[in-house]
């Protein structure tokens, strides 16, 4: 079934419940996966996703249907990650992060396609939360600087910005592993 | 080209990545033809540039593990489809508690209304409920001392008996101030009469006499226009006559 956002939330405040379902199975790839590189979480990651429709569901009659609706859904995912994030720092640690992981990979063959990848995703999970958010947005959801912009409720400027940090940390921490092509 | 040049087209070139997006579609990125001619430039600049050098080996590094990368499947990043239907059970409830819960609320509202109101009520300074009291009490008295002592028992005897004396001095001044002024009217009064009845046609001495009664009399000044008013006509109808009729 096709619909545009506007008929889309039109027919959710009017009671649809196929209306309902058909905003969740569009959006939940693109939430769960800002959620799941946000908290690095599987468990964290369904909790809020869960978390974010309702949200969403509950404030779909104050939302303006002219709006698009994919960068609403970011921002509210953006918000409760955060949230998320902070609950998370108030818990007692369990232990500290072994330092002996910034050191190179002593494992041979590390040009391997599949550890550039793990290599790259181990680095991007020791991002800051915003870098991380930025760069998964832009690089993996293929959202536009504007678009990330409007979900973050930041500045173009500011996500460029940070777009550029990330990469610089990243392509530094792939140096300090050894990873080299 | 300069090295910030170099660092802005390497940006520019992991912006592009992967370099089947729809953005260069859409014009929003360079051309790949482009980029290759900016990356060819900054390369040439990496030659003789250690800084940019290093630079370029990172950010290559980075572009190949970032095409890798996205193009990998990862199987954690996969979203359950029970979730979805668990999101829609829980909307379904979710509305259905909230219901419930205002439900229940409703009740437990109205009888904390109504236990507000009745306190409310109850200690509330209602006009009726505060004792009336004169302006005349507080005289010489801090201000809000008036309120205070309406509000205090043990107060109200000695504002009781203030009230009383302050009222009795009021009607002693009222007897007083009507005597002062009822005395020369009556004695104007009289000395009139007695001029009317001992002469008919009033002389000129006559009215002269009731002129000077009437200028003792000016304590009551508020009548005594309407005194002279009467007093002129008199002596005009005296002159008239004084001149008309012979001399006594």
């Amino acid at each position: 079934m096709t619909m545009d956002d506007p008929t889309l939330v039109k027919a959710i405040r009017s009671g649809d419940p196929q209306a309902t379902r058909l905003l969740v199975e569009r959006f939940h790839g693109i939430v769960f996966g800002i959620c799941y590189r946000m908290l690095n979480h599987r468990q964290d990651a369904e909790d809020v996703t869960q978390e974010t429709f309702l949200r969403a569901l509950r404030a779909i009659f104050g939302f303006d249907a002219a709006r698009p609706i994919r960068p609403w859904l970011l921002e509210i995912a953006a918000n409760r990650c955060r949230t998320a994030l902070a609950l998370r720092m108030r818990r007692p640690k369990l232990a500290p992060v072994s330092a002996a992981e910034d050191h190179a990979d002593p494992r041979p063959g590390v040009n391997d396609p599949d550890n550039l990848a793990g290599e790259l995703e181990k680095a991007v999970n020791r991002l800051r939360p915003e870098y991380r958010l930025v760069f998964t947005l832009y690089h993996e959801q293929n959202l536009s600087y504007e678009e990330i912009a409007q979900s973050l409720d930041r500045p173009v400027g500011t996500v460029k910005t940070w777009l550029h940090r990330a990469r610089a940390e990243l392509a530094e921490h792939l140096s300090r592993r050894g990873v080299e092509c | 080209m300069n090295c910030q040049d170099c660092d802005q087209i390497w940006n520019q070139l992991l912006d592009a990545e992967p370099l089947s997006r729809a953005r260069v579609a859409t014009g929003l990125e360079p051309s790949p033809q482009l980029l290759a001619e900016r990356e060819q430039a900054a390369c040439t600049h990496a030659l003789g540039c250690p800084r940019c050098r290093l630079v370029r080996a990172r950010y290559e590094t980075l572009r190949r593990a970032l095409r890798v990368w996205v193009s990998s499947a990862r199987p954690e990043m996969t979203f359950s489809p029970a979730l979805v239907e668990r999101i829609l059970a829980e909307q379904k409830t979710g509305s259905s508690r909230r219901a419930r819960r205002w439900r229940a609320a409703l009740p437990l509202g109205a009888a904390v209304a109504a236990v507000a109101c009745l306190i409310a009520l109850v200690l509330a300074p209602l006009p009726w409920r505060l004792e009336r009291v004169s302006p005349g009490i507080d005289r010489g008295r801090p201000a809000g001392r008036a309120s205070g002592s309406a509000l205090r028992p043990s107060n109200r005897q000695a504002d009781s008996r203030v009230l009383s004396e302050a009222l009795a001095d009021a009607t002693a001044a009222s007897w007083d101030l009507a005597r002062t002024t009822s005395e020369p009217a009556a004695r104007l009064g009289r000395q009139v009469l007695e001029s009317a009845t001992r002469v008919e046609n009033p002389s000129r001495a006559g009215i002269r006499r009731l002129f000077d009664a009437a200028y003792l009399t000016n304590r009551i000044e508020s009548d005594s226009a309407t005194v002279f008013h009467a007093l002129g006509l008199l002596a005009r109808q005296g002159e008239t006559a004084g001149s008309t009729s012979p001399k006594p």
